[in-house]
């Protein structure tokens, strides 16, 4: 089993994503630490960029904030690189195309595989340009992990999960990261429809701010993903690691009930 | 996809997911309007009654004289109605738009014409229209703030970012992204995600149709040179394209590139449009040249004026492999009197290097 299936297996999912580099990289391995620590099953590490546009303006600030404060692929590889044995958790780099493309496709495979990244998410890279990344990823026994959305057809959904695999990033609304607005669709029809075409763990993110959003996003799907909200609450603290993990642990700790069988729905 | 998205290695579409099932509503829907003859005779009617088409081909007697060397046509896009050419692609994608059934027009807009340009054609179908622009662009183009809010559309102020025409783009998409069931996204250039630089060249390329047919009728023969400015490339597209055909009959054709300001990656601040052979993409094409960044993040272009501060040039304006590029005349505009002929290409040094890690792959991008 892969590190990622086994993040989806008998639970429900956490999954957090945070800003590689918001405000340094040293909060950085300190926040990955804490939050493996704290049970998170899945750990996103978003590669900051100068135009994130599936972003709402959260991660849009976190990013630069992330970039001001020096932050590059490089160096976030190499910080994975070394936090590599002290985290179980596995982790998947969310990131743009510009970014990938900067550093190389091959070379980031390459030293992605290295780092230990398990996985690979690519918001601006639809599935039907994504060969060579996807084949790249394979090749070093990473998932490519692809996204989809209220709106995809059931024809493309079908060409989307034969190329994905580890999870399937269900968006869960027409907008970007943050936004708490709903599709329209109620979230367990969208995860219904999505599991009549694939058999792929689902995690539902986009606009999970709350218990109750996770709690309603856990019963539709298998895992969650939460980093807007996770973003605003830990921003004020800056560097202080102090303040970081006493606004983070109690947040982590009110969600870990909503994912756990019996607050809704069971798998 | 229908038609191909690319224009050599460069194009494509690097967007969100959410976009995809617009995309190839709109692609469907360009595809057809341009067989369906009804779609053609409005926005020809549109382009002559409205916005004043054919534009004239002028000869430049004093400015000729005083440079000295070519005979110098100007084609007068200014004398469109808004005062510029980027009414004739907002006229298209709007009559698409109101075709296709959409209810609410969304735009970006630079130093401000095609803001101007789509909130009059919003307004012409009764659609409503929302402009994003950069709150730098906002302070230095007042008076065609005025004009789209006098139009109706809403204007709204882009603090994200570098807060110029970069950032107005994302905004936009952002938007896009979030009502894109009843909205339809204008784009000013040719740039974006297939098929829109593909679709903003189509109903832009009326230009160099009357311009080829003008100078023809004016001299009798083809010019030695067409010359355009770019931002994203729309007008160089709109009246190279009528002419590239008939270069490559006379022995080949290529692209010289005269830039403003080198790029300059210690300080941050580039050239929009500059000559730099690295292949890069925008969040929404893969398109060359970039402003360099080795992190492959954009940084703000040093244009002074805003009308020419896109990050980069559409996927058409981008060195292909095949392009022949010729050397920068390197002479200030005013003196420019011999400049090489356009089919002697002499390849520069830095715009013939390999486009290193654009290659066209089987997924071809
Ligand atoms: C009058 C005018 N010309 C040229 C441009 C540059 O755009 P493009 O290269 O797409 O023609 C602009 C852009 O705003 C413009 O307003």
């Amino acid at each position: 089993m892969t590190s990622i299936a086994q993040a989806f297996a008998g639970k429900k999912a956490l999954i957090t994503y945070l800003a590689a580099g918001d405000p340094d990289l040293e909060t950085t391995a300190f926040l990955l630490k804490l939050l493996d620590r704290e049970g998170v099953d899945l750990l996103e590490v978003g590669i900051p960029f100068s135009d994130p546009l599936a972003d709402g303006p959260v991660i849009q600030q976190a990013g630069q904030r992330a970039l001001s404060g020096g932050a590059t692929l490089k160096k976030i590889l190499a910080l994975l690189k070394t936090l590599a044995p002290e985290i179980s958790a596995p982790r998947v780099l969310m990131g743009y195309m510009n970014s990938l493309i900067a550093y190389g496709l091959e070379a980031f495979a390459d030293d992605s595989a290295a780092a230990g990244v398990s996985g690979v998410i690519v918001p601006d890279l639809p599935f039907h340009q994504s060969e060579e990344l996807a084949s790249l990823l394979k090749e070093r026994d990473m998932d490519f992990i692809l996204m989809v959305t209220p709106n995809t057809t059931d024809k493309r959904l079908k060409a989307i999960a034969e190329k994905a695999s580890g999870f399937l990033y269900c968006v869960s609304t027409l907008g970007v990261t943050g936004d708490s607005a709903n599709a329209g669709t109620p979230l367990k029809e969208y995860t219904d429809r999505v599991r009549s075409i694939t058999s792929l763990p689902l995690a539902l993110g986009f606009g999970v701010n709350s218990p109750e959003k996770a709690r309603l996003a856990a019963e539709a799907a298998d895992g969650v993903v939460v980093g807007s909200a996770l973003i605003s609450l830990l921003e004020p603290c800056g560097t202080n690691l102090e303040c970081l993990e006493k606004k983070a642990v109690p947040f982590l700790r009110s969600l870990q009930p909503s994912l756990q069988p019996g607050s809704g729905l069971v798998k | 996809m229908k038609t191909s998205m690319y224009f050599g290695p460069f194009g494509g579409q690097y967007v969100p997911e959410t976009l995809i099932p617009a995309l190839d509503e709109l692609e469907e829907a360009f595809l057809a309007s341009a067989t369906d003859s009804s779609f053609g005779e409005e926005l020809l009617t549109l382009l002559r009654d409205y916005d004043g088409r054919p534009t004239p081909l002028y000869f430049a007697s004093r400015m000729t004289k005083a440079l000295g060397g070519a005979k110098i046509y100007l084609k007068r896009e200014d004398l469109n109605h808004t005062g510029a050419h980027k009414i004739n692609n907002a006229l298209g994608q709007v009559l698409l738009a109101k075709r296709m059934g959409k209810k609410r027009i969304i735009a970006e807009t630079g130093a401000g014409q095609h803001g101007v340009a789509t909130a009059t054609a919003a307004a012409l179908f009764g659609l409503e229209c929302v402009v994003y622009m950069g709150e730098e662009d906002i302070r230095r183009q007042a008076p065609n703030v005025d004009r789209m809010d006098l139009l109706g559309a809403k204007v709204i102020s882009v603090t994200s970012g570098t807060g110029t025409l970069k950032d107005a783009v994302n905004e936009a998409i952002r938007d896009w992204v979030t009502n894109v069931e009843d909205s339809f996204y204008v784009i000013g250039s040719v740039m974006g995600p297939h098929p829109y630089p593909l679709m903003v060249r189509e109903f832009q390329k009326v230009i160099g149709i009357e311009a080829r047919a003008q100078i023809l009728e004016k001299e009798g023969r083809l010019p030695d040179q067409v010359i355009a400015c770019v931002g994203g490339g729309s007008n160089a597209m709109g009246i190279f394209h009528a002419f590239v055909k008939s270069a490559w009959r006379r022995g080949g054709w290529g692209w010289r590139r005269e830039s403003t300001p080198p790029p300059s990656p210690e300080d941050g601040r580039g050239c929009s449009t500059a000559p730099t052979p690295t292949c890069s993409m925008m969040t929404t094409d893969r398109f060359s040249p970039p402003i360099p960044s080795p992190q492959g993040s954009t940084i703000r272009g040093s244009a002074r004026s805003t009308a020419t501060s896109t990050t980069q040039a559409g996927p058409l304006m981008s060195p292909s492999p095949t392009t022949k590029l010729l050397k920068p005349s390197g002479a200030p505009a005013a003196s420019r009197g011999s400049s090489p002929p356009l089919r002697a290409p002499t390849p520069s040094p830095t715009s013939t290097a390999p486009l290193p890690p654009c290659r066209r792959t089987a997924s071809c991008w």
